[in-house]
């Protein structure tokens, strides 16, 4: 595998607290590379130590065999870069927002078939300030793109925008991908790793704490399934605790299973229905990168 | 070459930005014009020769233009892009920061150019304005006075967040200036301690008595201290810039 982005133990200090500390991975050419963590886990500093625009304090990166902090200019000529917050002037229309940018590139593609492709082609002669919020994401993805780059980088691509429209996006990264792209993805939304993602590194407090890929972190947790539902009376809990293979947690009414495999399911299911309980709100789930990151670090991502 | 390609870009960029904000236009062309009317139709005594007093009033009303500019102009322009992440969203893709500053500072150059225009045809077609000095020396002192007005107002950027912030400081600055520095008024017509204690210690002061000798055609050696003067302002602005202009 060709590699495209090399990090060795980059630190980048803000005074005393370290936002990156001592971060080392590879991404590979062709693969969407997440990177995940909680807010203020030190995902955006990374990456913008990754694209130039900040000076780590210490470590070794090249992406595209260039170092950032030296051939920022250069390097950014390569990269396509969507930022996690940043607009345009409102007075500009969409199609001068593109020609701008590809005119700042040494090297850009057609804007129209561009424009189609992130379906913004109606709204090409439109206002920037006359956009909804997906629109405006989605014209940021099109700048990121206009250069045709090898490598793009999204940072919190999805946030704010409804889960159609994030749906819609993660098609689109997908598509990239498909193109012969690199893709770096910055999230906190956990399902949005899972879904898109090749391999995932989970950060958090500036150290990566797993990196895989998502099939493979899941894996790791016990208990492939996850059962959940509620009684009106829990006095059958010691019969479903003697269930082999069955890890069993009560919180108030709540009931949670964790087991191996699918006959755990159906024996708790009888064992339910034999004894005519009244039980309710039953679901069977695998786990989640959500419960990677709770068994890893012990908290929940979202406090 | 991809860095003049990226200089036209963003000019062009810059220019439609503003005519598209109606405000601006008409501060930057219609106002200097409606001011001189007002001026040589109201403010001048009827018994005064309108023909020597039009020589003073135009190369003032071009300082103002230009103060417009240095004042409003550029730092509005940098404070909302900063505020949107915009300059940062421009770094990202290519750009260097001094060339996307200098494309913010010539495309206002090029928007101070016209409204100069505009107003030299109005004064010269409806009150015989005439150009005393040599075309060439007042098009350098233009340049220059440009250059070292635009340079000390970058301080604005440097100590406001907020485009509505940099608006306000902008307007606190601008009208007191352009009072006290005999753009609007004529220093003689100020109260002395004014003219004597206060005007002098504004850069437009200078840039005005600057613009109106090469205007009247003073020659340069009388005009040294104001030369010196308006270096000294441009320096200390590149310096205050360089040191406390925040890109973040």
């Amino acid at each position: 595998m060709e590699t495209v982005i090399v990090v060795e133990d980059i630190i980048k200090r803000y005074g005393d607290l370290a936002a990156v500390d001592g971060v080392s991975f590879k991404v590979y050419k062709n693969e969407i590379f997440g990177i995940v963590g909680p807010n203020g886990a030190g995902k955006t500093t990374l990456v913008e130590c990754m694209e130039g625009l900040r000076i780590p304090s210490g470590g070794f990166i090249r992406v595209l065999d260039l170092d950032p902090k030296a051939d920022g200019y250069k390097l950014r000529q390569l990269i396509g870069i969507q930022l996690q917050e940043g607009l345009f002037p409102d007075r500009l229309k969409v199609n001068e927002v593109l020609d701008l940018f590809a005119g700042l590139y040494s090297r850009s593609v057609a804007i129209r078939p561009l424009l189609e492709k992130v379906g913004l082609l109606d709204k090409a002669d439109g206002y920037f300030d006359s956009l909804s919020g997906g629109q405006k994401q989605r014209l940021s993805i099109a700048v990121a793109l206009v250069s045709d780059p090898q490598v793009v980088f999204f940072d919190e691509l999805t946030t704010g925008l409804d889960p159609q429209a994030r749906r819609a996006m993660w098609g689109m990264v997908s598509s990239i991908r498909d193109a012969g792209k690199t893709v770096i993805l910055v999230t906190h939304f956990m399902e949005e790793a899972e879904r898109l993602c090749d391999r995932v590194a989970i950060i958090d407090r500036g150290r990566i704490v797993a990196l895989d890929t998502p099939a493979n972190l899941i894996s790791r947790i016990d208990g492939g399934l996850r059962i959940n539902f509620w009684l009106d009376d829990l006095s059958i809990v010691t019969e479903l605790e003697n269930i082999k293979g069955c890890k069993l947690t009560v919180s108030d009414q709540d009931i949670t299973i964790q087991c191996a495999d699918r006959r755990v399911v159906d024996e708790v299911k009888r064992v339910l229905e034999h004894n005519n309980c009244n039980f309710h709100d039953f679901t069977v789930s695998k786990p989640t990168l959500e419960d990677v990151f709770l068994s890893i670090t012990g908290k929940e991502m979202r406090e | 070459m991809i860095v003049l390609r990226q200089f036209r870009k963003l000019i062009s960029m810059e220019v439609r930005v503003f005519r598209r904000e109606p405000i601006g236009v008409f501060f930057a062309f219609i106002f200097p014009v409606f001011f001189l009317f007002l001026t040589m139709e109201v403010f001048i005594p009827a018994e005064a020769p309108r023909e020597i007093v039009i020589n003073y009033v135009t190369p003032s009303l071009m300082v103002l233009i230009i103060a417009t500019g240095a004042i409003f102009g550029v730092p509005l322009s940098i404070v909302t892009y900063r505020q949107i992440k915009f300059l940062k969203r421009l770094t990202a893709s290519g750009a260097r920061s001094l060339t996307i500053l200098g494309s913010i500072a010539l495309a206002n150059f090029m928007i101070t150019v016209l409204g100069i225009a505009l107003l030299a045809v109005a004064a010269m077609l409806v009150y015989d304005a005439t150009l005393g000095g040599s075309l060439i020396s007042f098009l350098a002192g233009f340049v220059f006075t440009f250059l070292s007005l635009g340079a000390i107002f970058l301080f604005i950027p440097a100590v406001v967040r907020s485009a509505r912030a940099a608006n306000a400081l902008s307007q606190i600055i601008f009208f007191p200036v352009m009072f006290f520095s005999g753009v609007f008024i004529p220093l003689d017509m100020l109260p002395d301690w004014i003219a004597r204690y206060i005007s002098p210690f504004i850069p437009i002061t200078h840039a005005a008595e600057l613009m109106q000798g090469l205007w009247l055609g003073t020659p340069l050696v009388d005009l040294i201290w104001q030369v010196l003067i308006l270096l000294g302002i441009l320096c200390l602005g590149l310096v205050i810039a360089v040191r406390a202009f925040r890109w973040e």
